[in-house]
């Protein structure tokens, strides 16, 4: 009896095997994405792969890449630092010419290094934190918010409005990688650069993600007579604290990393100043993004009603990459029966070559490290709204 | 403003004691660990939501939430514990557990992975005693999660139908053997269990005004401690053990260094297995050989 | 077979292969102990850290990540003797999370933020030492030892009776899990390259623990379960955003229809118990005689059928 089951279990199991992941067409130029498609960073993976789409789509109805029309070659890597490096594999072995992703620094800390001794040059634009691209030189790359060019500008701003600040005393989520991060390894040498004093350095108040009263932290924070507060903490989180430190009047400007750029952190701030900075603005002038940025929230809407349809840095910089990428195999003169390893090598030297690209209402230029050095948008909450300076 | 704590702790601990309750229900008659619990707690305010996107008055969205829970925790029983032997403990543990998973995939992929703001629009008036504030609605939540466990002690305690679950608890070849249907009270069990867990779901979402699909798992494990702590099977001690567990985790994260309100939990667990493992009451209502 | 050939995915069924084997031998001994995650973290940091911190050679780092592994085992050993069954299971969940969260805040191997730097292992050496693992294991399953640890899973009293210190195989028993999850963990960190306190979680239990169900207790049906576990997802790419609920669903339908797992336990003692009258194998034997007369709840996974939930 059980045998019999064991029988059917295992024909099962061989006729997936025998199914195998399915073959492509040869006569299109391949770019693959290593995307969080499922897992905790699935919204993130979803909103990028669109953006990726809408370029792709741009791009192929504007007769393609000499004559070549582009496809997206898909992994899911689940938010899964295991199955990231699967991804990377599988796409290596798809011949594809350059990949996209991962998102998530997790993720990428795995990909990253699969990716370089493959020999595939890999762009994430969703991952910030220091030193991913440059311990894995020379495929890998960065076209996202690198942390450590925003808080530079944004300590710097400080120091140019507050002229006479000096404390500055930093709360962070214990169990948030990024904002450790942001709080312990790349705010205070820009704090010191600039003449602050992180008097809390060694001692750095916690409040954990599911803490939904911050009396007592902001009470202690009150005590230490701060001239600025560094907000280590998940947007959500920051919303929470923003509006306890008005009640209880710890009224000093406060900065904070990725994320707080939306309407209702800045109500939260009521009278606080609060500042945040971004690579991208959705909101520019510029053609280009308003053009984007219309077809983006216009499917997204459609496809994905209940999620965030403006389109963030992480989008921006997919829709970016993707016509950086088609550049780069337009005068590679790429065909779809090019060899990928000398197709991959010359990506690879436009992408470390590149310099004043005009990207979404920015330049951008790759530096030594393989990260997109774009200038920072710095941006205020005053009277319930963000401005830019 | 130890005082404030306290109440803050009490609100947290509400939400600790609804869910120990449900966990604690199941194990009482199953014997089984039922970790789809915290996905059934995820599902209610999702479907609260729903209803509110829709134009339905927050009241009857809320008891939507529930009864969606309670009927998703029946469809747990019967797929996820019913096919499994009874002595395969860690069969009904993984099986329930594959259960969640799906239906947190069936959330992310309809809602997308990030926190999405929720708000029932009740606006009740905060009330002040004596220097303490305590926001309406947290206090309505309170009332209505005090009541509802009071109620169920007493269904427990003094109605025929508790009888037949305590005996159901303490041994079920016999309980069966004296004409207690097992399948209908073990359906009701979980019915009753998963609509606590929704409740507890929607009380979470309305306090930090903001629902995801991964927004039970924290809760999944504490709720262990909880019921651990309070007793395995044992329904006050839940109760009491998850007041208590919430008034010392506010406590914890105010006062003592970081890190030490997670570590001061398992530590309390591990020492309640080692010196007093039939929980705080002590009181053995069942075998516990396992 | 191209997927086969992908070194990343043996990477991933060695190192699922090996966490398995490490949940089989204390199941085996009837100690329910989910302390994995813990054991995996102190190998993978205690190679990682020896290598990258203090320039030991790999061989040697790893070596040490397994021993560690099993003393990182004492104190669950301490628990493993007070409490028993799914209690057992609850409070090693806590221990291994102390662990973790003793990680995530000790400096040197960077807390939170995580630990990278050792060098890499490729995966065919991974692939070596899961296969050297599974079959030690396999010869250690029907040894004397292994016997005996079955006879302790079985019924503790009755192997007490047959001379066997239970308390010393089911200290022996989690000792061995713990060194093979650190010898996981250590594989883990010099192939992956980077360990956070994140990747111990007990997201990994619960994985593990779903290989070991639907495999059965015995080293072939680690093998299988964890072998078809981990390669199913990377098949059904065309699920697309569905592909984690299939795993679900899969598993459930495996626990409903053959709950002792594709290669469950009874089948193999059976055969091996023809013919060779050992201590070990009488107490089995009168365990299971004392089983079928009088049944009792829970005395192990998949003992026998003795009714199901009506």
């Amino acid at each position: 009896m059980n045998t019999r089951r064991q029988w059917i279990v295992a024909a099962c199991a061989s006729m997936l095997y025998l199914a195998g992941p399915p073959a492509l067409a040869q006569q299109t130029l391949k770019i693959g994405v290593n995307l969080e498609r499922t897992g905790s960073g699935a919204s993130y993976g979803v909103h990028m792969l669109m953006a990726a789409q809408i370029a792709l789509e741009e791009i192929n109805s504007a007769q393609g890449v000499n004559g070549h029309k582009l496809e997206l070659v898909i992994e899911d890597n689940r938010s899964s630092p295991e199955q990231a490096v699967i991804a990377t594999r599988n796409l290596d072995n798809a011949g594809v010419f350059a990949m996209l992703g991962p998102i998530q620094s997790s993720q990428c800390r795995t990909a990253f290094p699969a990716a370089n001794r493959a020999g595939l040059v890999a762009i994430s634009t969703g991952s910030g934190a220091p030193g991913l691209t440059a311990q894995n030189r020379p495929w890998t790359f960065r076209n996202a918010a690198i942390d450590q060019f925003i808080i530079d500008e944004l300590v710097a701003n400080l120091r140019k409005r507050y002229p006479q600040a000096k404390n500055v005393v930093a709360v962070v989520d214990p169990k948030d990688a990024y904002n450790s991060f942001l709080v312990k390894t790349v705010a205070p040498p820009a704090l010191e650069k600039n003449g602050f004093t992180l008097v809390n350095k060694d001692a750095l108040i916690e409040i954990p993600n599911d803490v939904a009263d911050f009396s007592v932290f902001v009470t202690r924070i009150k005590a230490m007579n701060p001239d600025i507060v560094l907000l280590g903490l998940l947007f959500e989180q920051g919303k929470g604290f923003l509006r306890e430190a008005n009640r209880q009047k710890l009224v000093v400007p406060m900065f904070a990393g990725l994320g707080y750029l939306t309407e209702t952190v800045a109500e939260a701030a009521g009278g606080i100043d609060l500042w945040a900075g971004q690579p991208f603005d959705p909101n520019a002038a510029d053609p280009k993004v308003r053009q984007f940025v219309q077809t983006f929230k216009a499917r997204a809407e459609k496809e994905m009603p209940s999620q965030y349809s403006t389109p963030t840095y992480i989008d921006a910089g997919a829709y970016e990459s993707m016509y950086i990428v088609a550049d780069a195999l337009r005068q590679a003169k790429a065909t779809p029966q090019s060899a990928p390893k000398e197709i991959r090598e010359k990506v690879r030297a436009h992408l470390a070559g590149l310099k004043s690209y005009a990207g979404l209402g920015n330049q951008l230029s790759i530096n030594q490290d393989g990260d997109a050095v774009k200038p920072t948008l710095v941006y205020r909450a005053s009277g319930g709204r963000w401005a830019k300076l | 403003m130890l005082g404030q704590q306290i109440i803050n702790g009490l609100m947290l601990g509400s939400v600790y004691a609804l869910i120990g309750v449900g966990y604690t229900l199941v194990f009482g008659v199953l014997r089984m660990l039922n970790l789809a619990h915290a996905y059934l707690f995820m599902a209610a305010p999702f479907v609260a939501f729903l209803a509110i996107k829709n134009g339905i008055p927050s009241p009857v969205a809320l008891i939507a939430g529930m009864s969606v829970s309670a009927l998703l925790g029946v469809l747990l029983y019967h797929l996820a514990f019913r096919p499994i032997p009874r002595h395969h403990a860690l069969g009904g543990f993984v099986s329930s557990l594959s259960f969640g998973v799906v239906l947190q995939v069936i959330v992310v992929n309809a809602f997308g992975s990030m926190k999405i703001p929720f708000g029932t629009g009740l606006s009740l008036p905060d009330l002040e005693l004596g220097g303490l504030i305590l926001s309406g609605v947290q206090a309505l939540n309170l009332v209505m999660a005090t009541a509802l466990m009071i109620g169920l002690l007493v269904v427990i305690n003094r109605t025929r139908l508790g009888r037949n679950l305590r005996a159901l608890a303490q041994n079920e070849s016999a309980a069966s053997l004296l004409g207690v249907s097992v399948r209908k009270h073990v359906q009701l069990t979980f019915l009753v269990s998963s609509a606590l867990a929704g409740l507890a779901g929607m009380m979470v979402a309305e306090r930090f005004g903001a629902i995801s699909a991964y927004m039970g798992d924290t809760y999944a494990i504490k709720a262990l401690a909880v019921v651990v702590i309070g007793g395995l099977g044992d329904l006050r001690g839940a109760m009491v053990a998850g007041v208590l567990l919430g008034i010392f985790e506010v406590l914890f994260q105010a006062y003592a260094p970081p890190g030490w309100s997670e570590a001061f939990v398992w530590l309390l667990l591990i020492a309640t297995f080692l010196f007093k493992p039939e929980g705080i009451f002590g009181m053995r209502t069942s075998r516990r050989e396992v | 077979m191209n997927v086969l050939l992908a070194e990343p995915v043996q990477a991933l069924l060695s190192i699922n292969a090996l966490l398995t084997l490490s949940l089989l031998f204390p199941f085996l001994a009837g100690v329910w102990s989910l302390g994995l995650p813990g054991f995996m973290a102190v190998g993978a940091y205690s190679s990682a850290y020896l290598t990258h911190a203090l320039g030991v050679p790999i061989p040697v780092a790893i070596a040490a990540g397994t021993a560690l592994g099993a003393v990182a085992t004492l104190p669950f050993g301490l628990l493993a003797l007070r409490i028993r069954g799914i209690y057992l299971a609850i409070a090693t969940l806590a221990a291994a999370e102390l662990i973790t969260l003793f990680f995530s805040h000790f400096e040197p191997t960077g807390g939170v933020m995580g630990y990278t730097g050792m060098p890499y292992l490729e995966a065919r050496w991974l692939v070596l030492l899961a296969l050297a693992t599974l079959l030690i294991s396999g010869w250690l399953y029907h040894s004397r030892l292994g016997k005996a640890m079955k006879a302790v899973g079985s019924d503790p009293t009755v192997a007490s009776c047959n001379g066997i210190n239970v308390a010393y195989i089911q200290l022996m028993s989690l000792g061995i899990g713990g060194a093979i999850a650190g010898l996981a963990g250590a594989c883990f960190a010099h192939f992956y390259s980077f360990i956070a306190p994140a990747n111990f979680a007990f997201h990994r239990t619960v994985d593990i623990l779903m290989f070991l169900v639907t495999g059965g207790l015995t080293p072939l049906g680690v093998l299988i379960g964890s072998g078809i576990l981990t390669l199913l997802p990377q098949y059904v790419t065309a699920l697309e955003r569905w592909a984690p609920a299939l795993y679900g669903v899969v598993v459930m339908i495996m626990l409903a229809w053959m709950p002792g797992g594709l290669i469950p336990a009874n089948r193999f003692s059976r055969w091996c118990r023809r013919g060779r009258g050992m201590a070990s194998d009488n107490a089995v034997a009168a365990s299971q005689m004392a089983r079928d007369s009088a049944p009792r709840a829970g005395a192990g996974i998949a003992s026998g059928s003795t009714g199901r939930v009506r």
